[in-house]
């Protein structure tokens, strides 16, 4: 919608006014109002956040009921369905402190960071701002589900969106609580951790650069720059209100893409046996392949698949790497969020990238660390 | 960063990202992400009563989940507390919305708006936008449409209610127990009824070194597994996070004669010896002095 651009510079204006005075500046407002609907038109765009009419919310929400009871009537003798449930619900309720902690972290942004100020802050030019993003991301304490509507947010708030990006995938890989559950899972292999910290890093700043130099934006100007916009500073209650509201709004964005994913994970755990992997236990490069490859279908909380790589003792150290390596920053679960928060045509090409650099990563970290 | 440009940074020549500009990168947002929200400034983000009803639910669901003990079927038992604030937040954000739509009188609109929507100068733009598909009011909020689905795990955890793991997962994965660890254990010393309470976990891998268990009687606590005649597989799960990430531990179990072999999944607590074979499979055997059946433990997976 390149049409819409134009608009956004008066916007702020207008509506300023409009707001004030309720009646005030009445032809501009017209003006903006008409140009809206070709602003809000594609409201069906695929995953993004569509505003729509009752009867959507209620088919869905019919369908959240039915689902269940469907479930509930075959589960008694049904041992996978009930299983799969199981998984499901576990995998959502999980994530729902992470999940939790990430949008209140992209609402004090909203709230609380002068617009663009990340971008006056990070490094001018993107080659450089993707590593310091990269390193950022040690400081939060969280898995990936926080991650990704921060993200967002930071992108929004003026930071280059490869950078965001970066700082996406190297936080819920490298900061301290997963270095220490993996220093805890690997007692006797502290390379791994070290491994780790590095691979990670390294994809997350490859794909950075790379997404610098080719990829596209999905930033979305951010829609606090009129409340901060507003003649003097905004009140402590406006802030919080802006907190609560873009709090709000990104967990339901993100929770909602959550659940879908949880539910494909749910799908994948259950359908797929893991003894099934016992086969490629000992074939070279198949063997990481299948390893990042299992990491995408069991979309394990990064703070937990320490454990379960270290658990895998069937399968050399290089493989298990990967699977650290791949798990943080591609699986179905988090594509589904990324193909939500950032369109689904940013996610389609930003998951095989992350996904390719994530296994040459721990691929050539392997080869020299382990 | 082309979109960000024109409206912030543009007028100060503070351009800072203008050097990231990517050559389609307004389209790429215009197309995915950027009319829905840029045009209508902070308002878009508001998600409505619907939005407020949506998060007051997941919220009261992870609190009541937390409450009735549920949670721990799915997830480790510490994560009660980071639960419970969540719980609260959530409803918390739900709560406020609900609040704001009671406040600005019941119409679905950031009160700013709504007072600029009542005026009868502007009703011209309001038909303008009455061509959206999701008009009569609940176009201007930013609930995503996605949000519904958060009411699904909700509905399961009401009606479905699914008990943790058991038989069916135990058979289908492979079972890995982390290697040994801090060897040697520390001798295992007996309570004042001569026996010894150990995870399932804790009797796999102490019998890899074979050396504490021998000689003591166990007591230990798993479901059953493919019992026959006589014989079951004694299983427990082993959790990090969550149930999605769970790994059977599990011991060959051999019952003492006359008992009664269990029904699969059934939950019991055994006193029982090692039988001295080093593992070949990850299973160490168990022979069993006795075999009570008990309901489904408080905190079903040991960690």
């Amino acid at each position: 919608m390149p049409t819409a651009r134009p608009d956004s510079p008066v916007d702020p204006a207008t509506e300023r006014g409009s707001a004030a005075t309720a009646t005030g500046a009445v032809s501009t407002e017209a003006a903006t109002e008409n140009a809206r609907p070709a602003d809000a038109a594609p409201v069906s765009r695929p995953g993004a956040t569509g505003r729509p009419g009752i009867p959507v919310v209620a088919l869905v929400a019919l369908a959240a009921v039915a689902v269940p009871l469907v479930l509930r009537l075959v589960h008694a003798d049904t041992p996978g369905v009930r299983a799969w449930c199981t998984v499901f619900l576990a995998v959502t309720i999980q994530a729902l402190p992470f999940l939790a902690l990430g949008v209140l972290v992209s609402g004090a942004v909203a709230a609380f960071v002068p617009d663009g100020a990340l971008g006056r802050v990070l490094p001018r030019r993107g080659t450089l701002a993707v590593p310091v993003a990269g390193v950022c991301g040690a400081f939060l304490p969280g898995c990936e589900c926080s991650s990704v509507p921060v993200a967002k947010r930071l992108a929004d708030n003026g930071a280059p969106p490869a950078a965001a990006l970066t700082f996406m995938l190297a936080a819920p890989a490298i900061n301290p609580v997963v270095l220490v559950a993996t220093a805890v899972a690997f007692p006797n292999a502290p390379r791994v951790v070290v491994a780790r910290f590095l691979a990670s890093l390294l994809a997350a700043i490859v794909v950075g650069l790379v997404w610098h130099r080719f990829g596209t934006s999905f930033a979305t100007p951010v829609p606090g720059g009129r409340h901060h916009e507003h003649a003097g500073r905004p009140s402590r209650v406006d802030r919080l209100n802006r907190l609560a509201e873009v709090a709000g709004h990104d967990f339901l964005h993100a929770g909602g893409f959550l659940v879908l994913g949880a539910g494909l994970a749910a799908t994948l755990n259950v359908a797929v046996p893991r003894s099934a992997l016992s086969a490629v236990a000992d074939a070279g490069f198949l063997t990481v392949l299948a390893l990042a490859a299992l990491a995408v279908a069991l979309a394990i909380c990064s703070e937990a698949d320490a454990f379960v790589a270290a658990s895998m003792s069937q399968f050399p150290l290089s493989a298990r790497l990967a699977f650290l390596v791949v798990g943080p920053m591609v699986d179905v679960k988090l594509v589904a969020m990324q193909a939500g928060t950032f369109g689904r045509r940013v996610a389609l090409r930003f998951a095989p990238l992350t996904f390719l650099a994530a296994l040459l990563s721990a691929v050539v970290v392997g080869e020299i660390l382990l | 960063m082309t979109t960000q440009a024109p409206g912030h940074a543009g007028p100060d020549g503070h351009a800072g990202p203008a050097g990231h500009t990517e050559p389609d990168g307004s389209t790429e947002a215009g197309g995915h992400a950027g009319p829905g929200r840029s045009g209508e400034g902070f308002r878009a983000e508001w998600v409505g009563p619907l939005g407020g009803l949506v998060l007051l639910v997941v919220g009261i669901t992870c609190l009541r989940l937390v409450q009735t003990g549920a949670y721990t079927s799915y997830v480790r038992v510490g994560m009660r507390v980071p639960l419970l604030a969540a719980g609260a937040l959530v409803a918390l954000l739900g709560v406020v919305a609900l609040v704001r739509y009671a406040r600005s009188g019941g119409h679905d609109d950031h009160p700013a708006e709504a007072a600029v929507k009542g005026s009868p100068e502007n009703a011209p733009a309001a038909t303008a936008g009455a061509g959206d598909p999701g008009q009569s009011g609940h176009h201007r909020h930013g609930l995503p449409r996605v949000a519904a689905l958060l009411l699904l795990p909700a509905a399961v955890a009401y009606l479905v209610a699914p008990p943790s793991l058991g038989a069916f997962s135990a058979a289908r994965a492979t079972v890995t127990v982390p290697a040994p660890r801090a060897l040697p254990y520390a001798p295992l010393k007996p309570g004042p009824d001569g026996t010894v309470t150990l995870p399932l976990r804790e009797v796999v891998e102490r019998a890899y070194d074979g050396r504490t268990l021998a000689g003591q009687t166990l007591r230990v606590t798993g479901f059953v597994v493919s019992p026959a005649g006589g014989r079951l597989t004694l299983t427990r799960f082993v959790i990090r996070c969550c149930a999605a990430d769970a790994e059977p531990a599990a011991v060959n179990l051999t019952l003492p004669p006359g008992v009664e072999t269990p029904a699969e999944n059934a939950w019991i607590t055994v006193l029982a010896r090692w039988d001295g074979v080093p593992p070949s499979d990850d299973r160490p055997g168990l022979v069993a002095r006795s075999l009570e059946v008990i309901p489904p433990p408080a905190d079903p997976y040991e960690t």
